[in-house]
C-alpha cells in the first residue's frame, strides 16, 4: 500500500512517490516514544520541584512556630508536631499547597518525627531532620528540612535515593 | 491582441512562484519539486531540538539563579540569628576576653577554636560563674555533608535545660535555674565560613585598666556553598556588655 504524497507532474505518467505505511509507523511510533519519555521526565521533574515548594512550606511554619514562642512564651505551647497524620500538626499534607501526591513526612530512619519544641528564647536544643517523600520521585531522592541547634536555623537538605541521611551537598536531584 | 496560442505556451513556461526549481529560470523541462516529508520531518527536529536546549538552559538558569538567592538568604537570616545570640550573652557577661587557648582553659571536647571571644559572668555575684567561648575551628573530617565551608564558629558553653518554660525570653537561657552549667558543650553556631580569617576579635580596652566591656568582632561568611558561588561577605559587629 503507497500512500501519493507528492503529485510531480514531471515524472512519468504512472510513476507515485510517497511514504509507505511502515515508514509513516515508525516515524510515529519513534516522536511517540520520544514524547513519552520526555513527559515521564517533565511530570518527574514537575513532582520534584512540588516537594521542595513542600519543604520550603514546612520551613515557613517551622519559622512562624518559633516566632509565635517567642511573641507569647506564656499562652503559645512551646512544642509542633511533625507527625502529618497528628490532627494538630500543621504540616498536614491538606494544609500544604504545593500539591505533592502522596506526600510522607519521617524522619531519616523512617519513623514518624518527634514534636519539635523551642525554647522560650526561641532556641533548639537537639537537631531535628525532616525527610518528605514522594511515592512518584522515590527513586530520585527526598528532600530534608534539617534544624540546627541553637539558633534553629532550618535549611534545605537533600538524600539521594538509597542514601542514609541528607546532605547539602547532594546536589538536589537534577535541581 | 495577443494570439490564445501564444498566451498559453508562456503561461506553461512560467514556473509556480511556490515550486523550488533546479536552476531558477523556469524552463518547462526543469525538474519541478517541493519539500520532501523527510526534509520537513529533519528541520521540524532540528528546531525543536534547538527550542528544546534553550528552553532546558533557561530553566536550569531560573533554577540556580533561585538557589543562590534562597542560600543567600539563608545565610543572612542564618548570621543574624547569630548576632543577637551573641550580643544577647555579651550584654550579660562581666568581663570579656581574647587569646590563644590552652587545652585546660577549653572545656568542651573537640578541637580547641582559634582565635576566640571569651564571656565570664555573670553579671549578678550571687548566681554561678559560667564561661563562654566563642571561636572559630576547622570543619572535620566528617562534617562535610553536615557544614558548608571549611571553617565554623562554635560556642562552648552551658546549654539551656529542655524543661525551660520561663517567660523572660531572649536572657532567660544564662539563668543558672534554666541552664545546666556542667557539662558545657560544643555546638556549631554559624558554617559557611571561609579558609582566611572567617573571625577577627579586638577588645576595645586594656584588661590592665579593668575589665573589658566592649569588643569589635569581624566575621566572613559565604553566601553560598563555596566562595565562587556568592562570594565572601565580611560584617563588623560591635559587642558592649550593658552598662
Amino acid at each position: 500500500m503507497i500512500l501519493n504524497v507528492t503529485s510531480n507532474p514531471v515524472l512519468p505518467h504512472g510513476t507515485k512517490t510517497g511514504f509507505t505505511v511502515v515508514e509513516l509507523l515508525v516515524t510515529v511510533s519513534i516522536i511517540g516514544i520520544l514524547g513519552s519519555l520526555a513527559f515521564r521526565s517533565m511530570v518527574g521533574f514537575t513532582e520534584q520541584r512540588r516537594l521542595r515548594s513542600a519543604a520550603i512550606e514546612v520551613i515557613g511554619m517551622i519559622q512562624e512556630k518559633r516566632a509565635r514562642v517567642l511573641a507569647q512564651p506564656l499562652t503559645e505551647s512551646a512544642c509542633m508536631s511533625l507527625d502529618p497524620a497528628d490532627a494538630t500538626s500543621p504540616i498536614r499534607p491538606a494544609n500544604l499547597t504545593s500539591g505533592v501526591t502522596g506526600l510522607a513526612v519521617q524522619t531519616e530512619a523512617g519513623g514518624i518525627p518527634d514534636p519539635l519544641c523551642f525554647t522560650p528564647e526561641g532556641l533548639v536544643l537537639t537537631p531535628v531532620t525532616l525527610v518528605l517523600r514522594s511515592p512518584a520521585v522515590v527513586d530520585q531522592g527526598d528532600w530534608c528540612v534539617v534544624v540546627t541547634p541553637l539558633l534553629s536555623q532550618p535549611h534545605l537538605d537533600w538524600r539521594p535515593s538509597g542514601q542514609p541521611g541528607c546532605r547539602f551537598d547532594a546536589g538536589g536531584g537534577s535541581l | 491582441m495577443t494570439r490564445p496560442g501564444v498566451m498559453g505556451a508562456r503561461l506553461r513556461r512560467q514556473p509556480r512562484p511556490w515550486r523550488r526549481t533546479s536552476h531558477g529560470t523556469g524552463h518547462a523541462t526543469a525538474r519541478c519539486h517541493g519539500f520532501s516529508l523527510v526534509e520537513l520531518i529533519i528541520v521540524a527536529a532540528m528546531t525543536a531540538v534547538v527550542l528544546a536546549g534553550l528552553g532546558a538552559l533557561t530553566l536550569v538558569s531560573d533554577v540556580q539563579v533561585g538557589r543562590r538567592i534562597n542560600s543567600i538568604q539563608e545565610a543572612q537570616e542564618q548570621w543574624g540569628r547569630a548576632v543577637i545570640f551573641i550580643r544577647n550573652e555579651v550584654a550579660e557577661a562581666a568581663t570579656l576576653a581574647t587569646g590563644p587557648l590552652s587545652s585546660a582553659d577549653y572545656p568542651c571536647n573537640g578541637d580547641i577554636p582559634n582565635p576566640v571571644l571569651v564571656l565570664k559572668g555573670p553579671d549578678n555575684p550571687t548566681t554561678p560563674a559560667w564561661t563562654i567561648i566563642y571561636g572559630v575551628r576547622n570543619r572535620a573530617v566528617g562534617e562535610e555533608g553536615l557544614y558548608r565551608g571549611p571553617k565554623l564558629l562554635v560556642r562552648c558553653g552551658p546549654q539551656p535545660l529542655a524543661n525551660s518554660t520561663s517567660p523572660d525570653a531572649i536572657f532567660g537561657h544564662l539563668d543558672p535555674t534554666k541552664v545546666a552549667l556542667i557539662p558545657q558543650q560544643q555546638t556549631v553556631l554559624l558554617d559557611r565560613l571561609p579558609a582566611n580569617t572567617p573571625l577577627q576579635v579586638q577588645l576595645l580596652g586594656d584588661p590592665a585598666n579593668g575589665p573589658v566591656l566592649d569588643a569589635q568582632l569581624t566575621i566572613t561568611m559565604q553566601a553560598g556553598t563555596d566562595s565562587t558561588f556568592g562570594g565572601d561577605q565580611p560584617v563588623r559587629m560591635h559587642v558592649q556588655r550593658t552598662p
